[in-house]
């Protein structure tokens, strides 16, 4: 009863969502969004090759970064004078008179700081815009927001420890924006009024948080990506290599220099800023504090709720049948979010000694460890065809169901049944074309033993529609496919399935063209049998097992 | 794609990065005062008077309460706010109403303002009244200072010989 009322509430509920004005909106504007990332990654993709394509290591180019500034920093500090009137000097030195190494060093720790930043927004923008921050997502999300916080403070402090003119204009702004605050008793600014109120120890406070806050942030990174399977935290050698010649390039082109040294008698005139950090300083020369405050507080508030705003339907999370669960960990080796554990068993099974068991807040219905499950296989007969671990809304029942249905339906000449992963280019409009469709949350949850299903029932073909090569809605989707078809990854594709009839085809929403282009290839070369669409490409874009 | 087309792709990408790094950690230079002004620090932090008296406490009055809090005298803690007021060449550009900060406002008031002005010579005067119950401006001072470009002029308040500074 609680089920058909559950079941009779969602519609209207998805209905009154998805009519919301603010979604619309939402939509609108992550549409606009993830078309411009498309079209540049699809460019970036070409180039590099989606192995070293940078918007695919955002994340993992961030790190990268990050242990740039580490190891910069570290020589830095060897040579650098930690007091008010040595800082300034030490600076000057390893920049003028050891500007081959010591010069170089600070401008690489200064431009990998700054593309820090850029890789960050970016990686963020590139999250939001295709809709990859709620769900299983939220907690990467909501971490997320605090680490561009600590980048930020930690970037801020290195410029204030050159102590020249930026600096002392970063250090009084930034103490009388944080005096704004009711809850401060005397003004911090007044530390800066003259050169004699400047004491050693304030210095030497801010230089410890300076190298403090790396630690944390590396930790709080580390938490950061705690949920995610395989997280790409490391870029491919290629492209860190790319982005530490560029960094050394620019190094020498424009090398980092100080501004006079700082001095509170003389006010700052006209500084050479970085945008990347420094932004909400001019933002203070036009707006009230106040004003600033509400923006970068309520602006980070904002960022952190959007994974509930609006709020949406959560689809039922995966379900475990213990009696058919043997424990193989397949499943627990495939979630891309580490929503699947292994734990004893407490029925005294006669054979198996552990089960697999779904944490509930973790599971994203991706449906990725249906098609783990050696168990999810359509040939087996009985009553209730189930799977050991299910969805319960789609379950592999259903989903059997569904493909007779489709293979039924089939009217072209070419008999092919696609399956399609729904957040990639869209398989309705191919209706024209006579296949049957079906379509799935991600190409990783297709179990393999259905292709050889459809093609042993009437189907001539079956071609699979999934994300771009590395850039899977659901994290690792569409490379655990693409592994099982391939036979590197368990359940693999059996050995007697014709592989010229499978076809396997990967781009993103925006290439619909590309995917009807490929598509009525393939129907073709199943017509000419001894015509060879293509082999894997390239590019890794499409491929024809 | 030919080998060359994808190299030369990957280096636009690579010099794309390099300009808009190199640009935007420096450019567009930024003008916190302008080269023809000089900066004025007008700030100070000073205790108002109590705005209640203290009160001696009865013999009677002291055997009511708990052994640990007895004493002599009764102090309520709030203090007053004080009136400040700034103005240059006879021009009021300051002038407040600056309460105590803390929870009870037993805290000295801070002040704390920044002013931008044309460099060259100026008259100031200053004054400050830290009991609001009483009429005037007891703190008080002027003078005539010739300000350099880019100077940073600092007016504090010495608590101790209870007198405006200008440095």
């Amino acid at each position: 009863m609680s089920t058909l009322c559950a079941s009779a509430l969602e519609k209207p509920l998805m209905s009154i969502v998805k009519n919301n004005f603010i979604y619309r909106i939402l939509k609108s504007i992550q549409g606009v969004g993830q078309w411009m990332f498309q079209q540049t990654e699809g460019l970036t993709n070409a180039w590099f090759g989606p192995k070293n394509n940078p918007f695919y290591y955002l994340g993992g180019l961030t790190f990268y970064f990050l242990y740039v500034l580490v190891i910069t920093g570290i020589y830095i500090l060897i040579f650098y004078d930690t007091s008010v009137e040595g800082a300034y000097a030490s600076v000057e030195y390893i920049t003028h008179d050891q500007w081959y190494l010591g010069g170089i060093m600070r401008s690489i720790h200064r431009y990998a700081s700054d593309a820090m930043i850029l890789t960050m927004i970016l990686h963020m923008l590139r999250r939001f815009y295709n809709d990859r921050y709620n769900g299983g997502r939220t907690f990467s999300w909501v971490t997320g927001v605090p680490l561009l916080w600590m980048v930020f403070i930690t970037g801020i402090l290195g410029y204030w420890l050159v102590w020249d003119q930026l600096g002392q204009f970063i250090a009084v702004r930034t103490f009388e924006w944080i005096d704004w605050l009711p809850v401060i008793a005397e003004p911090t600014a007044r530390n800066f009024l003259t050169n004699e109120g400047m004491t050693n120890t304030l210095f030497r406070l801010l230089v410890v948080t300076h190298l403090a806050l790396p630690l944390f942030l590396l930790g709080a990174m580390l938490v950061h990506t705690n949920r995610l399977h395989l997280p790409k935290v490391n870029p491919p050698r290629q492209l860190a290599v790319g982005v530490t010649l560029a960094l050394l390039i620019l190094s020498l082109l424009h090398p980092a220099l100080s501004h006079a040294p700082a001095d509170l008698r003389i006010a700052p005139s006209t500084l050479t800023f970085d945008w990347f950090y420094l932004g909400i300083y001019a933002l203070m020369g036009v707006w009230s504090m106040k004003m600033v405050w509400i923006i970068i507080g309520g602006g980070s508030l904002l960022i952190m709720l959007l994974p509930w705003l609006p709020p949406r339907k959560r689809d039922p999370v995966a379900v475990v049948e213990d009696h058919l669960c043997s424990g193989c960990n397949l499943c627990v080796e495939d979630c891309p979010y580490e929503a699947i554990r292994l734990e004893p068993r407490t029925d005294n099974h006669k054979h198996f000694v552990m089960v697999a068991a779904v944490v509930s807040g973790k599971c994203v219905s991706c449906g990725i460890c249906l098609a783990s499950c050696p168990v999810s296989t359509p040939f087996r007969s009985g009553p209730a065809l189930k799977s050991a671990i299910e969805m319960p809304d789609r379950g592999l029942q259903a989903m059997k169901t569904e493909m007779v249905e489709a293979l039924a339906s089939i009217k072209c000449d070419s008999k092919v049944l696609l399956f399609g992963c729904e957040n990639t280019a869209s398989i309705d409009k191919l209706q024209q074309l006579g296949v049957a469709r079906m379509s799935l949350r991600c190409s990783g949850m297709l179990p393999v033993s259905f292709i050889d299903y459809a093609l042993r029932n009437g189907a001539d073909g079956v071609f699979i529609s999934a994300c771009r090569t590395g850039d899977c809605y659901h994290r690792l989707g569409n490379r655990w496919a693409r592994q099982r078809l391939s036979g590197e990854r368990k359940p693999e594709l059996r050995g007697r399935v014709p592989r010229q009839r499978v076809c396997f085809h990967q781009g993103a929403a925006a290439d619909f063209d590309k995917l009807a282009q490929h598509l009525q290839q393939f129907c073709q070369s199943l017509k000419r049998p001894q015509t060879v669409v293509a082999n894997v490409l390239k590019d890794g874009e499409q491929s024809l097992l | 794609m030919k080998h060359y087309v994808r190299y030369l792709g990957q280096g636009f990408c690579y010099l794309l990065f390099i300009a808009f790094l190199g640009y935007f950690s420096g450019s567009p230079s930024y003008t916190h005062v302008p080269a023809d002004k000089a900066l004025i620090k007008f700030s100070f932090t000073h205790p108002g008077k109590r705005l209640v008296a203290c009160v001696t406490q009865t013999r009677a009055q002291l055997q009511k309460l708990s052994p640990q809090l007895r004493y002599g005298k009764k102090c309520p803690r709030e203090r007053s706010p004080l009136l400040v007021e700034f103005a240059m060449d006879g021009k009021v550009i300051y002038n407040a109403k600056v309460q105590p900060r803390g929870l009870s406002k037993d805290l000295p008031s801070p002040v704390y303002q920044r002013f931008i002005v044309p460099a060259g010579e100026h008259r100031f005067r200053v004054r400050m009244q830290d009991d609001i119950r009483k009429p005037g401006y007891p703190y008080f001072a002027k003078k005539k200072i010739k300000l350099k470009k880019l100077q940073t002029l600092v007016i504090d308040f010495n608590n101790v010989r209870k007198q405006f500074v200008f440095e």
